[in-house]
Order: C-alpha cells, then sequence, then structure tokens
C-alpha cells in the first residue's frame, strides 16, 4: 500500500497486508468554480466501515457524493483529484458511471424506498435496472439482501405489500437491502440514521458492524458517538477560512477520537465547537 | 355561549363572522362577507337551474332522441354534437399527452438549467392565449396548409379512411383536433411539469445509485411517482378541450352529421351551441339548453376528475 | 470498455452472475436511454413549432393592420367598389372595455369578499364555497353565455346588452377571483395575524387592516388575470351582447367585443376583414401578456418582500 500519498497530518490507516478498497488522492469537488471540499487524501480499506465527521458545511457529504459520480448530473460540478476503486480511476474515460454505481452503492438520509414498489420491487429494483431477469435469480438475490439487511424475517410474509406500510427504520433498512442487492463492493451511507429513532438507529448501527464482512462502508454522520462506535478508520473534515471544506485528519478511529495530532480533531471530538 | 377556543385546533386560522364566534365579535364586516358568500352561492345555483329548466321540456318530451338521435329541428338528435365532442377533444388528448409528456420532461430533466424558467414562463404565457386566437390561427393559416399539405401527405401514408383531400373542404374535424392540442398542449404541460419536478430529488438519486440510466430514472421512478398527477393534468386539459367553443367553432364546420372521416365537417355540443343559437326559435334554444346540460355533466365530470387525481398526487408526495 | 469491472473481483457466485448479466446488456440500454431522450427534446420542438408559427403568424399579420383607423374608426362594410375598406374596431374596443368595467365590477367585490371568507374560515359553508368555487372554474364558459341570455336577456327582459354579457363574464371571473384570493389570505403568516390579536385587536380590523393589505398584492394578480381572462373570451357574449356598430357602452345598449369581432371577420368573404382579424388578435394578445407580466411582477414583488 502507498503511504507516501499521505500529506499533512493524514496517515495511512491501514497497516500493509489490509485490502484497499478505494483510494482518494487530492480530491476537490467544486460548484461554478467554488470549491465546496478539497484537500481529501486517504485510503479507503475494504471490509472496514470508515466515518466522515465534522461540522455542518465541511464538505463530508459533497465528497461522499463524488464517490459514486453522483455529481456528474449536477449542472457546474467538477470533481478533481484521483479517486480509484480497487486501483482503477473512477473518472476514468473509459468508465461507465452506471456500473461503477452498481459497484458502489448509497443509502441517503432519509429512508427512500420507491413509493410505486412493493417491498419486494424495491428490493429487485437495482437488479431490473441494470437488466436482470430472471425470476430464480431475482428471488435469490432479494431474499439473500433482505437477510444481510436484517429484515426478511419480517417482510418475509408480506414482500407484495406497498412499501410505505414498512415503519422508518425498516424503510431505511428496505434501502440497505435494496443496494446491497447488486452485491456492490462498497455502500456509501449519508447520515443513514438522521431521520430515524433511537432505537431504529441502533439496530441499523448493530447492522453495519455485521455488514462489513461483505461490504465496505463508508458513513457521513454529524453524530460523533456513532462515528466512535461503529467505524474503524475516521477522517475528519472542517471549513476553511475560504468556506470550503477540507481534510483535518484521517486516521482509526480509535486514534482520531482519543490520541488526535490536529489540535482541531481534538476539541471538535470533545465537542468544543461544531 | 359556545366556547370558540373549542374550535381553534381544527383550523390554524381565527373565526372571523362564523356563526359560532362570540357575539360581540360579530360586526358589520361578518354581515358584508356573507352578502357576497350568499350573492356567489345564489349565482352559481341559479346558473344550474336555469340551464336545467330552461332544457327540461326537452328532457320530458324526447330524452332519448336528444341522446341517440340524429337531425336538428323536429325532433333534436345531439349524437353528432356528443361524438363530435369525444373524437374531437379525445385527438386533441392523445396528441397532446404524447408531445407533452415529452416536452415536460425535456424541460424538467433535459434542458439547460437557465433555459428552463424562461421556458416555464413561455408555457404559462400560451396558456393565457385566448382561445379565439388559437381559433383564428387554426382557419386562416393551418387550414388552407392542411389542405394543400397535410392531407395528401396522411394519404399518401395510407390513411385514406380519413377521407379525399379533394372532397375536404378545410374545416375538419382533424383540424379542430389539432388546434385544440396546440391549444391544451400548455396546460398539460404546465401542470406535467410542476407534478415531476416535485418528485423529491432522493428518490432520483437512489435510482442513479442503483445503475439506472437516466431514462430508467424517469421511466421507472419519476412517472411512476408523477402518475397520478399526470392523470390530472390530462383530465383538466381533457376538460378544457371538451368545453372549448370558439377555437372549434371557427375550425371543425359544423355539420351535424355522425362524420368518421377526419377530414370531413362536423360538429361538438359547444360549437354547435355557438353556431346554431343565432337563427334558433324559443323551441330551438331549450334544445340548446338541454345540450348545454350534457356539455355541463361532461366537463365537470372531467374536471371533477382531475382534480381528485391532483390531490390525490398531493397527498401522494406529502407522504412520500 | 475497461477491464476495471472484471469479475475477478467477485467472489462469491450470485455476485458473480449479476454483475455477468448486468454489464451484457449495459450499452443497449445506455442506447435506448438516449435515443428515448432524444424523442424527448424532439417532442419539445414539435410542442414549439406551431406555438412558434402561431406567435409569429398573429404578429407578422397582425402589426400591418395596427394603424390609427383601427383603433379610432367605426366598422365599415368592403364591397365590390371598395375591397378593402374596412374601417376600425372602436365599436368592439369600447365594447371590451365597457364588459371589463362592469363585469369587474360584478365579480371582484363578491370574488374578494368570498374569497376572504373561505380563507379565514373552516366551516361545512367555506367548504361548499370553495367546492362550488372549483366547480364554476371548470365549467364551459359557453355554458354562462347560456345562463346570461337566459337570466338577464328573457327572464329580467334586458334582451341583448352589456349587462348581460358582461353578467356572463363576472360568472366566468368570480371563481378565479374566490380562489386566488383565498390562496392570497391563506399565505399571510400567522404570526402576524396573532401579534394583531395580541395587541387587543378585534378579528375583523386584523383582518382588514393587517390581512388584506399583506395579501393585496395577490389579490390584486388574481383579479387581473381573471379580468384578462374575461377580455379574450367570444363564448360568454357571443349571444348576450347583441353585437353593435355603434359607440355604445351603458349597460342597457347593446354592444360588441374584440373577440367577437374576430369571430365574425375571420369567417367573412372579404380578404381585408380576414385580415384585419389578426390586428385585432394581437391587439387581444398584448393585453394578455401585458396582465401576465404585471402579475408575474406581483407575484416577485410579494416574494421577494416575505
Amino acid at each position: 500500500m502507498t503511504d507516501d500519498l499521505t500529506t499533512k497530518t493524514t496517515t495511512s490507516a491501514t497497516s500493509s497486508g489490509v485490502k484497499v478498497a478505494m483510494q482518494l488522492q487530492d480530491v476537490a469537488v467544486s460548484f461554478n468554480g467554488r470549491t465546496a471540499v478539497r484537500d481529501a487524501t486517504f485510503n479507503v480499506a475494504a471490509n472496514r466501515v470508515t466515518s466522515m465527521i465534522g461540522p455542518s458545511g465541511s464538505g463530508k457529504t459533497t465528497l461522499l457524493r463524488a464517490l459514486n459520480r453522483l455529481h456528474d448530473l449536477t449542472p457546474g460540478a467538477k470533481v478533481t483529484g484521483k479517486i480509484l476503486l480497487e486501483g482503477v480511476d473512477i473518472y476514468g474515460p473509459n468508465i461507465t458511471v452506471t456500473e461503477l454505481r452498481t459497484r458502489v452503492g448509497m443509502v441517503f438520509q432519509r429512508p427512500n424506498p420507491f413509493p410505486t414498489m412493493t417491498i419486494y420491487e424495491n428490493a429487485v429494483s437495482g437488479l431490473r435496472f441494470n437488466g436482470v431477469k430472471k425470476k430464480s435469480l431475482l428471488d435469490e438475490a432479494a431474499e439473500e439482501s433482505l437477510r444481510a439487511a436484517a429484515l426478511w424475517e419480517s417482510v418475509e410474509s408480506r414482500l407484495n405489500v406497498a412499501a410505505s406500510n414498512l415503519s422508518g427504520g425498516e424503510q431505511q433498512r428496505l434501502c440497505i437491502a435494496r443496494a446491497l442487492a447488486l452485491k456492490p463492493e462498497v455502500l456509501l451511507m449519508d447520515e443513514p440514521t438522521s431521520a430515524l429513532d433511537p432505537i431504529a438507529t441502533l439496530r441499523i448501527e448493530e447492522l453495519m458492524s455485521t455488514l462489513k464482512q461483505q461490504v465496505t462502508i463508508i458513513i457521513v454522520t454529524h453524530n460523533m458517538q456513532q462515528a466512535s462506535r461503529i467505524s474503524d478508520d475516521c477522517a475528519f473534515l472542517l471549513m476553511g477560512e475560504d468556506r470550503a471544506g477540507e481534510l483535518i485528519e484521517f486516521n482509526t478511529t480509535e486514534k482520531i477520537f482519543n490520541s488526535p495530532i490536529d489540535s482541531r480533531t481534538l476539541d471538535y471530538t470533545l465537542g468544543r465547537f461544531g | 355561549m359556545t366556547n370558540s377556543s373549542a374550535q381553534l385546533p381544527r383550523s390554524r386560522r381565527f373565526v372571523v363572522g362564523g356563526s359560532k364566534s362570540p357575539a360581540t365579535e360579530r360586526s358589520w364586516y361578518s354581515y358584508v362577507l356573507a352578502i357576497a358568500w350568499i350573492l356567489f352561492l345564489g349565482v352559481s345555483a341559479l346558473f344550474f337551474w336555469s340551464i336545467i329548466s330552461k332544457s327540461l321540456p326537452i328532457w320530458q318530451k324526447q330524452a332519448g332522441t336528444m341522446i341517440t338521435g340524429t337531425g336538428w329541428g323536429g325532433p333534436y338528435g345531439g349524437l353528432p354534437m356528443i361524438l363530435g365532442t369525444l373524437q374531437t377533444s379525445l385527438l386533441a388528448l392523445v396528441l397532446a399527452v404524447v408531445v407533452g409528456l415529452g416536452t415536460a420532461i425535456a424541460i424538467v430533466f433535459l434542458i439547460p438549467a437557465r433555459l428552463r424558467l424562461i421556458t416555464a414562463t413561455i408555457v404559462e404565457l400560451l396558456a393565457a392565449i385566448p382561445s379565439i386566437v388559437y381559433g383564428v390561427w387554426g382557419l386562416l393559416v393551418l387550414a388552407p396548409w392542411m389542405l394543400t399539405h397535410f392531407y395528401p401527405f396522411l394519404n399518401s401514408l395510407g390513411l385514406t379512411f380519413l377521407g379525399s383531400p379533394d372532397l375536404a373542404s378545410g374545416p375538419s374535424i382533424l383540424l379542430a383536433s389539432i388546434v385544440l392540442a396546440v391549444m391544451i398542449l400548455p396546460v398539460f404541460v404546465s401542470i406535467t411539469r410542476e407534478v415531476i419536478s416535485a418528485v423529491p430529488q432522493d428518490l432520483i438519486e437512489a435510482s442513479l445509485s442503483l445503475g439506472a440510466t437516466r431514462w430508467q430514472v424517469i421511466a421507472k421512478t419519476v412517472l411512476p411517482t408523477a402518475r397520478v398527477g399526470i392523470m390530472g393534468a390530462a383530465f383538466l386539459a381533457l376538460a378544457r378541450a371538451t368545453g372549448e367553443t370558439v377555437a372549434v367553432a371557427l375550425t371543425i364546420g359544423t355539420v351535424s352529421n355522425v362524420q368518421w372521416h377526419l377530414f370531413y365537417p362536423g360538429t361538438t355540443i359547444a360549437s354547435w351551441i355557438a353556431t346554431a343559437f343565432g337563427e334558433s326559435s324559443s323551441v330551438d334554444i331549450q334544445a340548446l339548453m338541454a345540450l348545454g346540460v350534457l356539455l355541463m355533466v361532461i366537463s365537470l365530470g372531467v374536471s371533477l376528475l382531475s382534480r381528485w387525481f391532483i390531490s390525490r398526487q398531493r397527498k401522494l408526495l406529502a407522504k412520500v | 470498455m475497461t477491464d476495471l469491472f472484471n469479475p475477478v473481483v467477485a467472489n462469491d457466485a450470485l455476485r458473480a452472475e449479476i454483475q455477468a448479466i448486468s454489464h451484457r446488456g449495459r450499452r443497449a440500454r445506455l442506447l435506448r436511454s438516449r435515443i428515448i431522450i432524444a424523442l424527448c427534446v424532439i417532442a419539445l420542438l414539435i410542442a414549439v413549432i406551431p406555438l412558434a408559427a402561431l406567435s409569429w403568424e398573429i404578429i407578422a399579420k397582425g402589426l400591418p393592420v395596427l394603424k390609427a383607423s383601427f383603433f379610432t374608426q367605426l366598422p365599415l362594410s368592403p364591397n365590390l367598389a371598395l375591397p378593402n375598406q374596412t374601417g376600425g374596431v372602436s365599436n368592439a374596443i369600447i365594447g371590451s372595455l365597457a364588459l371589463v368595467f362592469y363585469s369587474s365590477l360584478m365579480s371582484v367585490p363578491v370574488g374578494v369578499l368570498t374569497g376572504i371568507y373561505t380563507a379565514e374560515n373552516e366551516n361545512r359553508t367555506a367548504s361548499a364555497i370553495r367546492l362550488m368555487a372549483q366547480t364554476m372554474a371548470g365549467a364551459p364558459s359557453i355554458l354562462m353565455g347560456l345562463f346570461a341570455f337566459a337570466l338577464i336577456c328573457q327572464q329580467l327582459g334586458f334582451g341583448y346588452s352589456a349587462l348581460a354579457g358582461s353578467f356572463a363574464l363576472a360568472v366566468l371571473m368570480i371563481p378565479v377571483i374566490v380562489v386566488a384570493t383565498e390562496i392570497a389570505v391563506r399565505n399571510v403568516p400567522q404570526s402576524l395575524r396573532e401579534a394583531g390579536l395580541a395587541l387587543g385587536a378585534r378579528p375583523h380590523t386584523v383582518s382588514l387592516k393587517i390581512v388584506l393589505p399583506t395579501a393585496l398584492s395577490g389579490i390584486v394578480t388574481g383579479c387581473i388575470l381573471a379580468i384578462s381572462r374575461a377580455v379574450g373570451e367570444a363564448a360568454p357574449v357571443l349571444f348576450t351582447i347583441g353585437g353593435a356598430t355603434l359607440l355604445n357602452w351603458k349597460p342597457a345598449d347593446p354592444v360588441s367585443a374584440l373577440p367577437i369581432s374576430i369571430y365574425i371577420d375571420a369567417k367573412s368573404q372579404w380578404p381585408s376583414l380576414r385580415a384585419m382579424v389578426f390586428g385585432i388578435a394581437l391587439v387581444l394578445l398584448f393585453v394578455v401578456f401585458i396582465a401576465s407580466f404585471t402579475a408575474r411582477f406581483l407575484v416577485g414583488r410579494q416574494q421577494r418582500k416575505s
């Protein structure tokens, strides 16, 4: 693993021998020339949970959305630097963005199952978008992903019910299942519990610790306790002088919370601002 | 004395002039408001009552013929008008929906953002153009062009069942339908545009994140979510088409025959009322009032459906 | 296509199968997406063509007609000796002005006050009014003509008159004004009313002194849109105003109106009269666009304020 990429106070969180799922090299995102986030350089270790924390305006979500090229359709958005998935530049000339997105899934802030689809249809929607038609394959993938999202037991008997009948927490787990059904290597989660109650939040957090065995997770959260509870590695971002977010520090979660290198990280994790 | 605070939870608004508000708050102002709404309800009720009561003799004498018969005078047959109304407005609706759906999608998702507002403004301006202007354009500009170019072109495609260009005179059911389509297109597009831009952005992003192509996002996520509202837009456009009078009266030729060849003249309920009224005896006018009742039923039915669809879409989006 | 997404990384059979299927059809799906999206853009162009053609024809053919005599003269009939003798449409201009004036006089007070009532009350009467307003707003305008004919011309014995025509237009305008007023009044922040009530003002004082001034631009916008619709409507006045080739304007007189002049002249055998129709249509377009822009301006100003 290349540690010479690291700049500033960023150190490689991954000891040699750990597989790297994604590499960010000097990534910056700007909208109509205004930089929203920059200087993001770190490695995302495979089968671990990497969290991105920081106050609002620090560009966590913006950075996350660059990882599956969701900024592509935003007019005026520009992503610079390199983002590598399994060593290949995802903004490279030969990349088909729809294919990339089947490999890097995403879960959003608000539970957003497709309102016109049933639970089953939601679970297999990604597969259907990508041309999978065979019933047996869809059934297998639906069951596997719903099991992985710890939802199978409660919905097995009502797969053909509208997804809107589920509770908020169940809906969010359905959204996770929907993303998992495509068997992505990486799962991006954008504050996935911010719209949920504490019990549903806890269940999603438990889920993530088991999920990381099959998928690399990158989660944005504004909740520091959550980041410290669930993540293995942690990126701390902060809004700079010019109102652009920047990466302050990247390290294992343990080090970020217990022995950060940058004093601003310490201030933030101790709740002195933010 | 009723406790007025007990009613407050039902409404965010305070109560003025409501019959249950404390007597001290009853003022000249509430009486003025009451006069206004009583006038409004009275005139509206009179509206329905007048037209219906004037047509009663016809319904008593020949209700069946009115709906299924042909010919005007002697017994009055409304069939050509009813059929013509359905023909023109449904054909116009199909044309407007096909073109309008693509247009609305293009406006919301495909054209650059800075063109979006101006396009939307233009569409709304077009919806405000008086229908007589569309009629004039149809009769004086479109009709001659269709006669020399469009009818022969359609015939050359093998659509000879529409009629022969040599026997056509200009005004026709097809012309009226096309003019209607152009007229209701802005109505349909402006509501459809609103409905599909109200589809939550995160649903669109969720589909994109699952590897959907742009078309799949539209076809599998946006349109199904907006479906009910789009139906509402279509029915509103249909209501406008069924009730349209002068634009059709100028372009359809107003001949009271059942006509299936679309190159030839026909008539609709509204355009027949407008055209026949001038030379009508008092009995004729009763029959025209009866046609008016039919139009009322069709139009109000369609626009009620449209409103029902649109309000259901609102509720659906509120839940999403 | 790059070998980035080589199924080598796929470490289970299901994943390998899904990725293989997904990869196989990808080009076809993207192509289909592009084709259909192109069709949507073509639909936009198809929609633009007739609408652009219409505006262009009306402007190009209408402008040459708009001479001073068009506005000041009474209509004349062309004849074989003078085929281009058309006169002007001063009678229709005066008639339309009279109709708009009388119909506004009838519809604005009733519409605005009814709208205020429905906005500030949440009872059965209010919902009945709301339902009626929406129903009337959806009724075809020719029916307003039938109604005014039956009631004003026949029942009340006024015959063809400006009064009958403006009554028909007022019936058309009231529901538009009711709905617009209700929305405008409801958009006034509740905190404003509460502030007034907290100062001890009586509800009707709050309504008159605080709510109405705040909602005024929305109400005016609604009235402008209703009026601009009434100016262009032919169907309600077709058999209620009688038509007049004189400068009539009194309520009991038969009058003419711009849309009616269009309706009659468009069917004329005389090319000169058919040409004049474009001039009248242009005037109507102008009025409607001015009204729309004014309404937009007022709405925009209101939004900036709040």
